[in-house]
């Protein structure tokens, strides 16, 4: 019982948050970010209770049973079916609640500043609150289906908080763009958690995996890329990444904590947890897709000039290298990179927050609002104004770059070893896999510097708005050096080799990635290890390469950027990575124009609601498949059905009432008459 | 069970007579101020003695078998019980009721209760027409309480002359049935129409007898007086009418048809109506045409209570559906949907109640802003509608889904379940009337909110369960089920 | 007399004038009056079937006792009712009572 209130803690402690926020919030205002924090601190504090008590995996004994608690409850049973509720926590669990916990802390300290002044600044906290209370839940979940409702929680405060501004034009637009897309994904989770629910006979993640042996494995590779689905949505994978980057109009500490850390984790948390049953066919299209995003999203990265879009694409590529390395069979590397990523990535996110908010006080000081805070063509020099926030950074795009002594090299190269034994294994056309993690690892070390120079090194762009820029203030550089210590690699272990090493993480997380139902693991798990040197070598040499670019062409300034640009444009590379692949607009072809064109209502639709098409195109496609006759036009069915019913009734609720005259006898006589025609008429049946 | 043994299973009706009899009394000696505090503890005590008083569903027959105490009356009992104390405490914080009538009207509720609680143990022909005697007549005046008012005053009349006209028609039915089988007691009838050849008899006397359970559960076509009387009266009667009296008509009409008209005389099989008298068929047409007037009739409703009286009769109807199966099942999933209907309704009307009060406003154009000016309450109104509209994350779901299996497991009346179903697409327009109106009009309202706390309580609470028994209903659905 | 037809068609016709004059007549004590129509018709049913039911109780008479008391109670809750209606209306005419309807 202690357990599972201990348990219980980091649901309640959030939704206690969202619950006295949301409604006493006006009043408490500026305390609301107290109660909040306090609370938060709490369930760091559990979490780290928790932590302690999770079981290091002992190299001399070597005990591989796990250690874990759970306990469920029967939630609804009508007839056969009994739905249970429940939650299931090991180490991985305790890591991850550790790593929310953590963030979540960071962030509301964080935003203690960074939404001063704010009006609705109680609202946020709540909202926050929801987020976390939702995050854990998907986080503890035992159940597909328990973990299917938090998903649903966790995508609802994430409209939230991306649509906190909501007086501006951009923000509910693209809350509402990164909801449907999202919605693209789980309807795809649902129905593979049915079919799973249909041939197991149970929810729980355990027992589908100890029962789907006897399912049909055309089946069963489709049930796990559907639910797969869901965390493409989720972790903004190709081709529903298109979320993302808009999701950046949120606040920024909201980005650090939702669409860096947690919730876009969320779904290579929840392929890791599925993964002992994916087949090696579904395997092998996870980890291409985690491929083509990796590099996609990095090549994109390149010609952002927005810091925050920067960051953005760079969490896609990153993700991408998660879900790639849980595609080729190494889930607990691909752990390790998502807990890695979290503090590399928090903390980039968190000093480019702090970078907008100096800007953002700049230009108000100056009284000029054209400007774009965002904007990296209006920063540089920004070093010696703000030597934390520089330092910070500097440290966390090392760690994303995959410079030894960083944690981002541990996982990072944990990731490349698994792809390229991949590649060894199976030849062919597995090359494009290690292509595309190393090609992604050198770009990702190109423009993370990029970034680093263009925003602190150099001259100021702009002499006005750099003479008013000051150091954030304490509340918001703590967690920037607090994450940045994180992204040392002596954080995770003492060693430079991740795969020798013997760290604590490693300690905690060694006995996973061990079972599979289809792969031998032992098989993997050694191929990895020894492909591990050649990796190694590799990422260095290609991370340098990345690095030594960036410095000649934005340090130093020895290559004009214009004829990089032309020269890789012969090609079609640059106008590729600067329209982002097109991807917006191939969606704008395939779904939307046909849409115009058949419903021929071009007319009342314009670019912006084209998010809202994608979905009813969906609608649309249905349809069309299943009255193949010809009647397209969705719109005018619409009407006629739906509309012609609400006349219907509207017509015959105006007849009736004529019967309710308001004359008692009438009453009467009607009671007596209906009577009268029941008694004969039904004694004749 | 004779007189005097049985008064142990009768002591809360007795303290309910103690209490109407005492209140009164100390009104005559001038000690009005006492009145609300003896209510509370004679309810509260009550409710205690109600406690010990759980039995088999086969139960005692008291009384030399005028009534029974059994499980099914005492889940019926503790929601009437329930509805009416929450009634009570509301009552006070009416500014629509006279204060110098307080004590007459705290009578008189207590008497519809005693007449209700009886009507839950009604087993003998005597009981059943005396115990609807005993809630009817009070709630003729309570509904013509405001003497001023000319609605209210109307009301009352057209509950008088239906209520009287309907419960004519009954005693008609019983004097037949009494006639048939020579006997009062329902368990003696029902050995007594085994015998009878020709059933025809016993279907006017059926049809006559539904007459006067119809008229206290407003079924079609006895629905007639429900939306002028719920207009016309004051809302915290309103409130009273739609819930309490509504439990008691389900009770007496379920254990009085089950036992009289079916095969088996017990309430605890499922079993087919007698003498193939298809009165099931004739609750199921009667349960389509309820719900459908109630649904047709609310959508084009600007009267908020009046609104809200079409929506009571269409979820009567819902409930007739489950009825019309004559299983066991039904039985359970309307004492299922009743507690959770109890629920919503109530904090439903308490709402209208505290708008009422605050804003002064009747009709659902009035109710625009509302959503701002009362920020917490307006969200728990929002739960409560949507769990009258049967939707999804709301316990009116839940039992909603119940009463739907019912009949689609016993397999009959397919077509009324595609009634309903459109029915409850129907209903949606209705409830989201009001929500559009407290939301997405603007009106400034200058009244200023003036919130008492335990009209808030008993919003909050009552709407509250709305999400509590959609999350965790399986421990009731299994009492219930244990009750049989 | 000792058949009990004659006894069940006077119960019928009352209870049929009961109905017909609850329908019919505009004026609010007529009403009331033709409800206590129907009333005492289920009173004769209830003696007749007693007296010649041969049931071994008096189940019938007791029925009939509690049936007149509860018809005055009615009663003088209806009048008190129509007396009100007056003085708000200034009639006891039903047909004027129909402000809410719909």
């Amino acid at each position: 019982m202690n357990e599972t209130l201990q348990i219980a803690a980091f649901l309640l402690l959030p939704i206690l948050s969202f619950i006295v926020l949301i409604f006493f919030g006006k009043k408490l205002n500026g305390h609301s970010s107290t109660l909040g924090l306090s609370l938060m601190g709490l369930m760091l504090l559990n979490a780290l209770i928790l932590i302690v008590n999770a079981e290091p995996y002992n190299l001399t004994a070597k005990t591989y049973e796990k250690w874990s608690i759970y306990n469920s409850f029967e939630w609804f049973s009508t007839g056969n079916l009994s739905v249970y509720l429940g939650y299931y926590v090991d180490n991985i669990t305790a890591i991850m609640l550790l790593v929310v916990a953590l963030i979540g802390f960071l962030v509301h300290l964080y935003s203690t500043e960074y939404m001063k002044g704010d009006p609705r600044y109680s609202r946020y906290f709540a909202f926050l609150g929801i987020f976390i209370f939702s995050m854990n839940g998907i986080v503890l979940a035992d159940s597909l289906i328990m973990m299917y409702i938090f998903w649903e929680l966790v995508g609802l405060s994430s409209f939230l908080l991306i649509g906190f501004w909501f007086e501006k034009d951009r923000p509910p637009m693209a809350a509402n763009k990164a909801f449907l897309t999202n919605r693209v994904g789980d309807i795809g989770m649902f129905i593979g958690i049915m079919i799973l629910y249909f041939h197991v006979g149970s929810f729980n993640i355990k027992e589908i995996v100890g029962g789907v042996s006897e399912m049909d494995p055309g089946l069963l590779t489709l049930a796990g890329l559907l639910v797969f689905m869901g965390a493409i949505g989720k972790s903004a994978q190709f081709p529903l990444h298109i979320w993302l980057p808009d999701a950046m109009e949120g606040p920024t500490p909201v980005s650090a904590l939702i669409h860096a850390a947690t919730m876009v984790a969320a779904g290579v948390y929840m392929t890791f947890r599925i993964f002992p049953f994916l087949t090696p066919d579904a395997l092998a299209v996870v980890a291409v897709i985690g491929a083509i995003t990796a590099l996609m999203a990095a090549i994109t990265a390149i010609t952002r000039n927005d810091i925050k879009a920067v960051l953005a694409y760079s969490t896609i590529s990153q993700l991408g290298y998660m879900i790639m390395a849980l595609g080729v069979g190494a889930p607990v590397y691909a752990f390790f990179h998502l807990v890695t990523h979290a503090m590399f990535k928090a903390c980039l996110f968190l000093c480019s927050g702090s970078v907008i908010h100096a800007m953002h006080h700049s230009l108000h000081h100056l009284d000029d609002h054209h400007t774009d805070p965002q904007d990296m063509s209006n920063m540089g020099g920004l070093k010696d104004k703000m030597p934390i926030t520089h330092a910070a950074m500097l440290i966390s795009t090392l760690a994303i770059a995959g410079v030894p002594f960083f944690s981002g090299f541990l996982s990072k190269d944990g990731i490349l070893a698994a792809v390229l034994s991949y590649y060894y294994k199976y030849d062919g056309w597995t090359i494009i896999l290690p292509i595309a993690g190393f090609g992604a690892a050198m770009i990702t070390a190109f423009y993370m510097f990029r970034l680093i120079f263009k925003t602190f090194y150099g001259i100021p762009k702009k002499k006005d708005i750099y003479k008013h820029i000051h150091e954030s203030p304490l509340a918001m550089t703590i967690p920037l050096m607090l994450l940045s210590v994180l992204s040392f690699a002596f954080a995770f272990t003492a060693n430079l080799n991740p795969l020798k090493s013997w760290g604590w993480f490693k300690a905690l997380i060694y006995k996973y990635g061990k079972n599979h139902n289809f792969l031998n693991m032992k098989y993997v798990n050694s191929g990895i290890e020894s492909a591990h040197y050649d990796a190694m070598y590799l990422s260095l040499f290609v991370a340098s390469i990345g690095i030594a670019l960036s410095v000649l062409i934005y340090y130093l300034k020895k290559v004009d950027v214009d004829k990089i640009a032309n020269l890789f444009n012969l090609v079609g590379l640059y106008s590729l990575s600067k329209n982002k692949f097109y991807i917006d607009k191939i969606y704008n072809m395939i779904f939307y124009k046909p849409f115009l064109f058949q419903t021929r209502t071009a007319s009342f639709i314009d670019w912006d609601i084209y998010d809202q098409k994608i979905v009813d195109a969906w609608g649309w496609i249905t349809l069309k498949i299943s009255k193949y006759t010809g009647i397209s036009d969705y719109s005018i069915l619409d009407q006629k059905i739906i509309d012609g019913t609400s006349h219907l009734t509207q017509y015959v609720s105006t007849k009736l009432r004529k019967t309710q005259s308001g004359v008692i006898q009438n009453y009467l006589l009607g009671v007596l008459a209906i009577l009268v025609v029941f008694i004969i008429v039904i004694n004749q049946i | 069970m004779n007189n005097l043994q049985s008064i142990q299973y009768f002591l809360p009706e007795l303290l309910i007579v103690q209490l109407a009899l005492s209140i009164i009394i100390l009104d005559l000696l001038s000690l009005k101020r006492w009145v609300n505090i003896c209510v509370y503890i004679g309810l509260g005590c009550s409710a205690l003695l109600l406690c010990q008083l759980s039995s088999p569903i086969d139960g005692f027959h008291i009384f030399n078998g005028m009534l029974i105490n059994d499980s099914f009356s005492y889940y019926f009992k503790w929601i009437i019980l329930i509805s009416t104390a929450s009634i009570i405490v509301i009552s006070n914080y009416s500014k629509e009721l006279d204060r110098e009538y307080s004590v007459e009207f705290n009578a008189m509720i207590l008497f519809v209760l005693l007449g209700m609680f009886l009507m839950t143990n009604s087993i003998d022909l005597l009981m059943i027409y005396l115990s609807i005697e005993l809630v009817s007549i009070p709630s003729y005046v309570l509904a013509g309480i405001l003497k001023n008012d000319k609605k209210s005053n109307e009301a009352s009349l057209k509950y008088v002359i239906f209520g009287s006209f309907a419960s004519g028609l009954m005693l008609f039915g019983l004097s037949w049935l009494y006639g048939i089988s020579g006997s009062t007691n329902i368990y003696d009838i029902y050995n007594s129409l085994a015998l009878v050849e020709s059933p025809y008899m016993i279907y006017i006397s059926l049809m006559l007898i539904l007459v006067g359970f119809g008229y206290k559960i407003s079924m079609a076509p006895l629905h007639y007086w429900t939306p002028d009387v719920y207009e016309g009266s004051p809302t915290v009667v309103t409130a009273f009418f739609s819930v309490a009296p509504k439990a008691a008509g389900f009770a007496i009409l379920i254990r009085t048809f089950s036992i009289l008209f079916t095969d088996a005389n017990s309430l605890s099989v499922n079993t087919f109506p007698i003498h193939n008298v298809n009165w099931s068929l004739v609750v199921a047409v009667l349960s389509a045409i309820t719900m459908s007037i109630g649904n047709l009739l609310a959508l084009k409703q600007d009267n908020v209570k009046r609104m809200l009286a079409y929506s009571t009769i269409s979820h009567v109807g819902f409930m007739l559906m489950a009825f019309s199966t004559t299983s066991v099942e039904g039985n359970i999933g309307i004492m299922f949907y009743l507690a959770m209907y109890m629920f919503m309704n109530l904090s439903a009307f308490f709402m209208v109640i505290h708008v009422e009060n605050n804003f002064n406003v009747k009709n659902i154009e009035d109710w625009s802003g509302i959503g701002y000016k009362s920020p917490v309450l307006s969200i728990f109104m929002v739960l409560s509608l949507v769990s009258l509209a049967g939707l999804p994350p709301t316990s009116g779901f839940v039992g909603k889904v119940y009463l739907f299996r019912t009949l689609f497991a016993t397999e009959q009346f397919y077509w009324l379940g595609i009634v309903a179903i459109l029915n409850s697409v129907i209903s949606l327009y209705y409830y989201f009337k009001i929500v559009k109106s407290m939301y997405f009009s603007e009106k400034v309202i200058e009244e200023k909110e003036n919130i008492q706390a335990p009209v808030y309580t008993l919003i909050v609470l009552f709407s509250a369960q709305n999400i509590l028994f959609y999350m965790y209903w399986s421990d009731l659905y299994n009492y219930i089920k244990g009750l049989f | 007399m000792d058949y009990i037809q004659p006894y069940l068609m006077l119960s019928s016709i009352l209870f049929s004038m009961g109905i017909y004059a609850v329908i019919t007549r505009k004026n609010a004590v007529a009403i009331l009056m033709g409800i206590e129509l129907i009333l005492n018709a289920c009173n004769i049913n209830f003696v007749t079937f007693n007296r010649f039911g041969n049931f071994a109780t008096l189940d019938g008479h007791v029925f009939t006792m509690f049936v007149i008391v509860l018809a005055a109670a009615e009663a003088a809750v209806a009048l008190a009712i129509i007396i009100n209606l007056f003085k708000n209306i200034g009639t006891v005419d039903v047909d004027q009572a129909k402000e809410m309807k719909g």
